[in-house]
């Protein structure tokens, strides 16, 4: 493990070039450019918007519903475009890894950056919805990097688990859409916590992702610390996914350039 | 202190029915967990070894050809090195950075400029970004595309394409540098580029482990050679003396296999050069008028109408000439048994370098070889005067 770490630190400009190169190559010839960026948070903020708050009327907590949801959506876009992209990050850079030796985890890692750069840019418009709605800064606002970081280490878990599987199965990459789009559903984005019942709240609560979410919620627009447990919770379940997912990684890593 | 040890090296690998999807692989899993076998002994019914029990060492600073069929494994050796795959059994230990040729231009992304390639292609073969910043000018230089540098590499031509992925790969100076078959690649320029990199390295101390085909190059570049035969060393010593072991074990192969055949073997027995006194040797002067004697073997094709023909070659791959009786008018009429076909150059006048001899048997259309062998011998010219290329016209300089 302490080598593994050693060799990700002697290789960390890879992993910067590697991203750029990620970003670089998925807005080139783009008329939109990094515009693409915020026009698909922007665009599902508008449906559902229009979908569930004004057709099926849901609920938001007395927040405005179009930045409680985009509050939601935004880091919910960084996770789901994390694990579709990532996912397939070794197999779709065969040529490098029946090539070239590199650490291995440096490709679904550079995924991951060029995903959070999207995320960061996607955020200036919810910084401009915060001025709109006039949400004022509060304290806790500083556990957002926190949150951030909790969120960065369960998607890293759940991406080299899967990128690593997929060298074996693709089924892997088929099977992530759709397990996304259900997971979407199981955590608190279109709709507030306050609406799953008392009772399954306990199992609710074991997906990380729904644990990270309403703490963005309660720090950011409901002017309340984060629900220590559940936090605590999320950051647990994150870490021993991340401890897991780089074990297999590093263990499966090695016949990677045999299998692929 | 040793470069590079393998001790006892083995590397297994499985052929087809790969396990790609899991409707295959639980049914599979759930065989094998009443039929547990040993990972690492004996052989199942879809697998061979691609190596088997390989030693050697090389020292720091000397240069170690691999030669061998296709298939013999020479590349799973590179890739052992280069870490991408990992042995079966035995130890691998290397010292020093490692660095692996393996392609040209390995991680290009064609959307990419060229400019951002170098950073990327750089960086995946282990540089860190302050070195390429270093040495970006002097790779732009070396590839000569300074123009070109911020287009995009799916507009380069192919040959651009090579020469910006060699000129990031011979500014990375390693300790140990593996090489796999690149230098075939490119035109005539670049290779002779690419091999004047590979002895300036040899000169500053660098490992060299090299695989090609180019039995000739792999005889002056390196001084140790292993050749390899269906995944075993079969010599390893002198490259001069594996080439040798390796040539004659194609011949041998290509013997027996003509055996089974209805005819038995045409071939050449060996090639020999001599002066004009009929001494032989395979050094001359400017002007001198050199012998080369065929001594070959006929079979049962007695019917055939040979055709010999002889080219000369200089070593950076410049045809010198190319001749055959046929097109100078000689008709062979059968031969029987043995027999020795001379082609006597007269004044020689070519430039001072080694050159090497092709010479072959052919069919009488000239459309199939019998028996083909390149660089079968060699002559060195000594001339006193310099020029470039490889011929040596008669010529003075005069002004008016």
């Amino acid at each position: 493990m302490l080598t593994a770490i050693k060799d990700l630190i002697q290789y960390r400009d890879l992993l910067f070039i590697l991203a750029a190169r990620d970003i670089k190559v998925r807005y080139k010839q783009t008329f939109m450019g990094i515009a693409w960026a915020l026009l698909q948070p922007l665009s599902l903020v508008i449906i559902f918007t229009i979908v569930f708050s004004k057709l099926a009327r849901v609920p938001s907590e007395g927040i405005p519903y179009p930045i409680f949801s985009y509050c939601a959506i935004l880091p919910w876009i960084f996770f789901s475009s994390s694990v579709n992209t990532g996912v397939s990050s070794i197999v779709s850079n065969m040529n490098l890894v029946t090539k070239i030796y590199f650490p291995r985890e440096v490709l679904p890692f550079a995924t991951m950056i060029a995903c959070l750069f999207d995320f960061l840019i996607a955020s200036i418009i919810f910084i401009g919805m915060m001025i709109f709605y006039k949400i004022s800064l509060t304290i806790y606002m500083f556990w957002v990097p926190l949150i951030i970081l909790i969120q960065i280490i369960f998607t890293l878990g759940f991406v080299l688990l899967s990128s690593a599987g997929n060298v074996f199965f693709r089924d892997v990459k088929h099977v992530m859409p759709i397990l996304v789009q259900l997971w979407m559903y199981l955590t608190p984005i279109i709709y507030p916590l306050s609406l799953v019942p008392e009772k399954y709240k306990v199992f609710y609560m074991l997906n990380p992702m729904a644990g990270i979410i309403e703490s963005y919620r309660n720090v950011i627009l409901k002017d309340l610390p984060p629900d220590y447990f559940y936090l605590s919770l999320a950051f647990i379940v994150s870490l021993v996914l991340f401890i897991l997912g780089y074990t297999y990684f590093k263990k499966s890593e090695k016949v990677f350039a045999d299998i692929i | 202190m040793n470069a590079i040890e393998f001790e006892n090296v083995s590397k297994k690998y499985k052929i087809g029915l790969k396990k790609d999807s899991l409707r295959d692989a639980i049914p599979a899993a759930l065989k094998g967990l009443f039929n547990r076998r040993r990972e690492e002994e004996g052989l199942q019914m879809n697998e061979f070894w691609a190596l088997k029990d390989i030693n050697f060492t090389i020292a720091k600073g000397e240069a170690l050809g691999i030669i061998g069929s296709n298939g013999a494994g020479k590349s799973t050796i590179l890739k052992l090195l280069a870490k991408i795959t990992k042995q079966t059994k035995g130890n691998i230990n290397i010292n020093g950075k490692l660095s692996a040729l393996i392609e040209v231009g390995t991680g290009f992304h064609p959307d990419l400029t060229g400019r951002e390639n170098i950073y990327l292609n750089g960086a995946i073969m282990g540089l860190k970004k302050k070195e390429i910043d270093k040495k970006f000018d002097s790779i732009v230089e070396f590839s000569e595309l300074e123009k070109f540098i911020d287009t995009q590499v799916k507009r380069y031509s192919s040959g651009m394409y090579v020469r910006l992925g060699f000129s990031v790969a011979a500014h990375i100076k390693p300790d140990i540098l593996l090489v796999d078959e690149v230098l075939s690649v490119g035109d005539m320029n670049f290779q002779r580029k690419c091999l004047r990199m590979i002895e300036d390295l040899v000169k500053n101390n660098t490992t060299i482990i090299f695989i090609s085909h180019n039995l000739d190059m792999v005889r002056k570049v390196c001084s140790k050679g292993i050749f390899l035969n269906k995944g075993e060393i079969s010599f390893y010593g002198k490259s001069g003396e594996a080439v040798e072991n390796y040539k004659k074990s194609v011949y041998e192969l290509n013997n027996t296999h003509d055996q089974t055949g209805e005819t038995k073997q045409t071939y050449i027995k060996e090639v020999k050069v001599f002066d004009a006194n009929g001494k032989e040797i395979n050094v001359f002067s400017k002007g001198e008028n050199i012998k080369i004697r065929i001594y070959f073997k006929t079979g049962n094709d007695i019917n055939e109408k040979f055709v010999f023909g002889v080219s000369l070659w200089a070593f950076d791959g410049t045809k010198c000439f190319g001749y055959n009786t046929k097109n100078d008018g000689l008709i062979i009429e059968q031969i029987k048994n043995e027999g020795i076909v001379e082609l006597e150059l007269k004044n020689v006048n070519l430039l001072s370098d080694t050159y090497l001899l092709n010479v072959g048997i052919w069919n009488e259309l000239v459309t199939y070889p019998y028996d083909l062998r390149n660089g079968i011998a060699e002559i060195t010219i000594k001339n006193s005067r310099k020029g470039v290329g490889v011929v040596d016209l008669d010529s003075e300089w005069h002004i008016y």
